[in-house]
């Protein structure tokens, strides 16, 4: 799997080298310092104790004798232990300190929201209001702390970027604190980490670390979007560089597509802001054209995918709480995905 | 490839896992199929372009134009004719 468009759950679970022993960021690296440590001190006694087997059974009779003394088991037995598992105990106490540092209050934060079976997001500004929605992706500026505000909705999920930091649970009605930090620009992929029933395992998200400036101007611009009402009439959202079709380039109308997406229902879950579309029940809408995954992390977005995903979803992901839409026709199919496509 | 852009989303295709989407024709038993879509012979070059731009290849074609190169897409149409039915 490549470029970050194609699958979250892939992309944090596979790949060389694997994720987990791949940190992008210092959480994560303490923890991959500390498994090669606690792997090579593990390996080293284990080499010692059956070099101490080897030399009781076959070795010697004068090293025998030794290694059946006292001394042996006051040394062997105890001081060497004492000392390598305190010293372990110490090194890793001060290494995870890291992971524990205080949150100062002054680090961005963003909420996720653990459903079944997605992930909801929302960008928090200072005075903890909501200034964007959105769904199945985090975005992070590069070195700069953020903290991640995890909830669930309904069961216990657990959130995991391999890449990234450790798991944390989604616990229903507790807010669990984690703070991140990325030290290299790229997409990462996420899963749950925790079985929360029917297709947990196509519960999925996809990272993306960005240059501070672009960020800041990305998270901006979102913002604006979001905040911007729809005159009644208009259609939402911008076309962009739709794949045309040049045989009949004007088969797909994303005005279709709206009057579709509101005649449908898909608004009673679905929100695209400023507009009358404002269920908050499934991933808010207002930019699933440039979203980096669909399903949740598990499908590319493009035209195709977006076609069957709405006409089907229960066949790629079942169990998920969006109906198939498979009453409505492949032109209907096309404009609705042409109006998607135009919400940036 | 198949995988990267995620075919099976509308079709069923062998040696694919998942997903196995049904809003498309199944593809197993592709390679015995007489005509594409249809309405097109059964070609290497016609599979490769309808796989890539389905509706310039056959106008009115449900299935959309795939983000794919012209050798990605004769790479798709090798699969499909190479795969065997279990």
């Amino acid at each position: 799997m490549s470029k970050g468009q194609a699958s979250g759950i892939m992309e944090a679970l596979w790949g060389w080298p694997p994720p987990v022993l791949d940190p992008a960021g210092p959480y994560a690296s303490s923890v991959t310092t500390l498994a090669w440590g606690l792997l090579i001190m593990g390996l080293a006694v284990t080499g010692v104790v059956i070099a101490a087997l080897y030399v009781a059974i076959k070795g010697p009779e004068r090293w025998r004798r030794k290694l059946g003394g006292e001394k042996a088991v006051w040394i062997g037995g105890i001081a060497f232990p004492a000392v390598v598992l305190t010293g372990l105990l110490v090194w890793g106490l001060a290494l995870t300190t890291s992971l524990t540092e205080p949150i100062t209050g002054r680090e961005a934060r963003v909420r996720i929201t653990g459903e079944m079976w997605w992930f909801r997001v929302e960008y928090l500004d200072s005075a903890g209001r909501v200034i964007v929605r959105d769904a199945n992706e985090l975005h992070l500026p590069l070195d700069r702390p953020v903290v991640l505000e995890l909830r669930s909705a309904d069961v216990i999920h657990s959130f995991w970027v391999p890449h990234l930091s450790g798991k944390k649970d989604m616990v229903p009605g507790r807010i669990n604190l984690l703070r991140v930090e990325a030290s290299r620009t790229g997409r990462f992929g996420g899963v749950c980490a925790e079985y929360c029933g029917g297709p947990h395992a196509l519960m999925g998200f996809v990272t993306e670390v960005h240059e501070e400036a672009d960020y800041d101007r990305w998270l901006a611009a979102r913002a604006a979007r979001q905040a911007q009402p729809v005159a009644a009439g208009a259609i939402p959202g911008r076309p962009g560089e739709v794949v045309r079709d040049p045989a009949e380039p004007q088969r797909y109308d994303p005005a279709r597509g709206w009057a579709l997406f509101r005649d449908t229902g898909c608004a009673a879950c679905h929100r695209i802001a400023g507009t009358e579309a404002n269920g908050l029940a499934g991933p808010d809408l207002t930019h699933v054209g440039t979203r980096l995954s669909l399903g949740a992390g598990i499908l590319p977005n493009h035209r195709g995918t977006m076609m069957g995903w709405v006409a089907d979803s229960q066949s790629i992901k079942p169990g998920n709480r969006m109906p198939s839409y498979d009453r409505l026709s492949a032109e209907e199919l096309g404009h609705i995905a042409a109006f998607l496509e135009a919400q940036k | 490839m198949i995988e990267r852009v995620s075919c099976g989303s509308c079709h069923v295709i062998p040696g694919v896992d998942w997903p196995r989407g049904r809003a498309g024709p199944s593809l197993e038993g592709f390679d015995d199929a007489g005509l594409l879509a249809g309405a097109l012979p059964n070609t290497p070059a016609n599979l490769a372009a309808f796989v890539r731009d389905a509706p310039a290849a056959k106008p009115g074609s449900t299935m959309p134009a795939m983000p794919i190169t012209a050798a990605e897409a004769q790479d798709v149409a090798a699969y499909l004719y190479g795969m065997k039915d279990e």
